[in-house]
């Protein structure tokens, strides 16, 4: 069983060094054998992925079946405090990493189509495999500071892979954006992660939670550390205040953000919270404010969705709103709602993704405006994103409706007005992930559309500099100067890339079943979350469900509407028109993330590059550079006399010596 | 006649002294430098009755004296020649190609 | 007993104030053929005094060669460097520097032979010439040696200095 545990980070880290060393080897040396390597990277990680999720598949079975899987050793000792190396898998942590290793494997798949062609694809394997092997290692870690340790490797690597096209200055600052502001986060995390270690002796899981469990458990700390736990959550899972790098992150590759952005790491705030559940627990006020944040964030992102133009920012915004759902159920005292939820939304948000990336990939474009009428040429993605869209809108029975369901029950009985905020937020949800749907894959089709680059065109990515140009081509839109009127010549994406669309539309339907009170709640069970007496507490009100899936079905609806019937010039686009010209500027301030941006740049940034700048010029410059200029000037200063002595003339050497043989005399005679 | 000689020794190791510390013309404190010198012989010469008259000692290191001043003429006055053609003049202060 | 002592002493004194005389002249004088001749005045009349002070092969080796020698040598180089009687150079620069310095050197000298005990002038050997010989290739054989080799060396030095520079 250690093996197990062992193999399934281990996999993809070793995949990672042998995809650094192969390619740092091969990169100078050996041309034939580089391009060969890059041919073969993508597969080669999706071996090392594929034995992670096999490995996940062993892991989960075994929890079923009653074990008790772990792994310990002591890492190293510090003045006497005992920092292990341990890993464990219980119904949680099992249900983690097969989501995690799953969808991994899904798109490290759908990337050797994606990246094709890709100048720097060894590298971009190697740092995937490294992210999947720190998330793994993330939810596998059963004592606080490895959790700490992988938490912040999968920062690092997600700050990798977003800047993956820095020759973009846009990338390179949305990579910087995203570690700052959730570096914002981890402290709060670090300082939390110190607390326990200084209060309850030990970094283990079992042990914290004991000492969280004691009956004297209270005081400041007690609130402190759960509070300080839930705003590493806050950056990682791109919660207000700190959710501004998400929709920055779309700038790496789309494969990218359906995996980290969408499924895993941004879930790693939500599996934080859950895992530390008794920590919370024993703090009601600090369950409270993750509900707050959370349903708030939900309804902001939800409604800023809406006004969004590009295909991935909607994305991203969603992502946003519905780890707010998450958060809510977890606040509210259903954590397995939540990671319901969080288990659900993996597979959907993803699949969205991952058909975003095909169209990009295929069209070259992703901006709203410039798509349309894309269902008849790419069939595959157009239905699997129509089952996404319809898991993420809550209607039965894909599975976004159970796990959502799940989440409203959860807050119905202690926190309405959460709920009200989140039906709202549903709601919005599902106007716009059908607005994006058609206006992307219905309507007429743009008339520029004749400019675009093909999937199949692999040169094209070879030939862009630093395969920086790629993704340029990969989006951002290229600019077309044509007119032909029609998609000549784009067509579905190879099965590397629609197989794991397919995989995914029918894990979209089915999920769900397995947490659902029809089925007797497997996951619910296995998860074994809730705390002691709150299976009462799921007497949900008998007219949710119902309410819920109008809601969704009203914002389908609303979309079909304004978005999917007109079929004039116009299109789709029309309506948003109509709406910024009813909203006037607010539309502007709801489209641009109600300004938090600015007020960032103005109240943080700022003050902070002027710091910056003072120290830089005023400190450094004056003060530290002027009092080495001023020794250096002191020393030429003192040369310079000194020099005075050297005149060259014969007579003053002369007189030098005279004076000399004077003094000589003088002690000789003993008056000096 | 000892006090004498001492006291004339001085004296003219004196003026030797001014003169070279004085004099620009290269040739003059080659003048003045052999006046130092003669200052010092005369003391040995004087001293050289005081003690262990027979062993003379004073009076050969006056003989080598001597010979060294013929010598450090010899090679002065080579060098001030040598000077001179490269530098068209005899005057001291204008050799200062060594200013600091 | 006391007269040839008291004529000596005269004597001496006499010759002092000439070679005394002798150098300031040579030391002041603008004319540089005035101030070698002067030297040799001076050089004249040192070797006076190594006479009157039992160095008799001493005075003639100093008219020999200092006179008869480095006089010449000087007058030589006067000539051959062009530094004539109405050069500018041969002038007086710096005077109370020098004046210092020197007063207080020959005062520091001064004072200090004049408080130092020294002993009674002891028996001066019968024939000062032999004995100086005997000295020079006996007991101090090595200056004797020493002193051919240094001039040997400077002779060397002076023409290779000397020499014209070849392209």
């Amino acid at each position: 069983m250690t093996a197990v545990l062992v193999g399934m980070f281990a996999a993809p880290l070793l995949v990672c060094i042998a995809l650094l060393v192969g390619g740092a080897l091969t990169s100078r040396l050996d041309e034939t054998a580089s391009l060969r390597l890059r041919a073969l990277a993508g597969w080669i990680s999706v071996a090392g992925t594929f034995t992670a999720f096999v490995l996940a598949l062993v892991g989960l079975f075994a929890v079923q079946a009653g074990e008790e899987p772990a792994l310990r050793a002591v890492w190293f000792e510090v003045g006497g405090l005992e920092v292990p190396f341990s890993l464990r898998l219980d119904g949680l942590q099992a249900v983690m990493a097969l989501v995690v290793s799953a969808v991994a494997l899904l798109v490290h798949l759908y990337s050797i189509g994606y990246m094709h062609g890709d100048r720097d694809a060894t590298v971009y394997f190697a740092e995937l495999s490294l992210f999947t092997s720190a998330m793994l290692l993330l939810v596998l870690a059963s004592n606080f500071f490895l959790l700490y340790v992988a938490w912040e490797l999968v920062g690092a690597s997600s700050y990798l892979l977003i800047s993956y096209y820095f020759q973009r200055p846009e990338a390179a600052a949305a990579g910087k954006k995203a570690f700052l502001t959730t570096r914002v986060g981890d402290l709060g995390l670090l300082v939390a992660v110190f607390a326990i270690v200084s209060q309850a002796g030990s970094f283990d899981y079992d042990a914290v939670f004991a000492w969280a469990a004691e009956p004297g458990f209270a005081g400041a700390w007690a609130v402190a550390v759960p509070l300080l736990v839930f705003a590493g959550a806050v950056g990682k899972s791109a919660q207000f205040p700190l959710h501004v790098w998400l929709p920055d992150a779309m700038e790496g590759p789309t494969p990218v953000s359906a995996l980290i952005h969408a499924a895993t790491m941004v879930a790693a705030g939500v599996y934080l919270v859950a895992r530390a559940y008794p920590l919370f627990e024993a703090a009601p006020i600090s369950l409270d404010v993750v509900a707050y944040v959370g349903a708030f964030t939900a309804l902001m992102a939800a409604s800023i969705a809406v006004a969004q133009s590009d295909i991935k920012k909607v994305l991203a915004y969603s992502t946003i709103s519905q780890l707010g759902f998450m958060m809510a159920a977890l606040g509210a005292g259903a954590p397995s709602a939540g990671i319901f939820h969080l288990f659900s939304h993996a597979w959907f948000k993803a699949l969205l993704f991952l058909g975003a990336g095909s169209v990009i990939h295929a069209t070259g474009r992703q901006t709203v405006a410039r798509l349309g009428g894309l269902a008849k040429r790419m069939p595959v993605t157009a239905w699997t994103f129509a089952a996404g869209g319809l898991a993420l809108a809550g209607i039965p029975p894909f599975a976004g409706f159970w796990s959502k369901e799940e989440v409203l029950a959860g807050l119905a009985v202690h926190h309405p007005v959460l709920l009200g905020l989140l039906l709202l937020a549903g709601f919005l949800t599902a106007f716009y992930i059908a607005r994006l749907f058609f206006l992307v894959f219905f309507g007429p089709e743009p008339v520029d559309a004749g400019e675009y680059t093909a999937e199949g065109t692999a040169d094209e990515h070879a030939a862009a500099p630093g395969g920086a140009v790629a993704e340029a081509g990969h989006g951002h839109d290229a600019a077309g100067s044509g007119s032909r009127g029609a998609w000549s010549g784009v067509k579905e994406s190879g099965w590397v890339m629609s197989l794991p669309l397919v995989v995914l539309g029918v894990a979209s339907l089915i999920a769900g079943f397995v947490g659902t009170e029809y089925f007797g709640r497997p996951l619910q069970d296995l998860l074994n979350l809730e705390p002691a007496g709150a299976a009462a507490a799921h007497e949900a009100p008998v007219w949710l469900p119902w309410v819920a899936t109008l809601a969704g079905l009203a914002g389908v609806g609303g979309g079909w509407l304004a978005y999917g019937r007109r079929a004039g010039r116009s299109g789709g686009r029309g309506f948003d028109a109509r709406l910024e010209g009813a909203l006037g500027g607010a539309y502007g301030v709801v489209a641009r993330g109600y300004l938090v941006d600015e007020f960032y740049s103005r109240v943080v940034i700022r003050p902070f590059a002027a710091a910056g700048r003072f120290a830089w010029r005023g400190v450094d410059g004056r003060v530290i550079d002027g009092f080495v200029d001023g020794l250096a000037r002191v020393v030429i200063a003192a040369g310079g006399l000194v020099r005075r002595l050297q005149s060259g003339e014969v007579r003053d050497y002369l007189a030098a010596m005279a004076v000399g043989v004077i003094l000589v005399v003088a002690l000789a005679l003993g008056v000096l | 006649m000892t006090t004498a000689a001492v006291t004339l020794s001085s004296v003219l190791f004196a003026i030797g002294v001014f003169g070279v510390l004085t004099r620009r013309n290269a040739i003059s404190l080659l003048v003045s430098v052999e006046i130092m010198m003669n200052a010092a012989i005369i003391n040995l010469a004087a001293f050289s009755r005081l003690y262990e008259p027979e062993a003379m000692t004073g009076q050969v290191f006056a003989l080598v004296g001597i010979g060294i001043a013929a010598c450090e003429a010899a090679v002065g006055l080579a060098l001030v020649l040598a000077v001179y053609r490269r530098f068209g003049s005899t005057d001291v202060d204008s050799i200062d190609l060594l200013k600091g | 007993m006391s007269e040839p002592q008291n004529v000596e002493q005269l004597l001496f004194i006499a010759f002092g104030i000439v070679a005394a005389g002798g150098a300031l002249y040579a030391v002041v004088t603008r004319s540089l053929l005035r101030s070698i001749i002067a030297l040799g005045a001076f050089l004249t009349a040192v070797a006076g005094e190594f006479y009157l002070l039992a160095a008799d092969f001493l005075a003639v080796v100093q008219i020999f060669v200092y006179v008869g020698g480095i006089v010449v040598l000087m007058l030589f180089a006067l000539m051959l460097s062009a530094s004539g009687v109405r050069h500018p150079l041969a002038a007086i620069d710096r005077p109370a520097l020098g004046a210092a310095l020197a007063y207080s050197l020959g005062a520091g000298v001064l004072w200090g032979s004049l408080t130092t005990e020294l002993p009674a002038v002891g028996e001066l050997p019968a024939d000062a010439v032999d004995a100086l010989g005997r000295a020079l290739l006996g007991s101090q054989l090595w200056s004797f040696e020493l002193i051919g080799v240094i001039l040997l060396a400077s002779v060397i030095t002076a023409l290779v200095i000397v020499r014209k520079e070849r392209r």
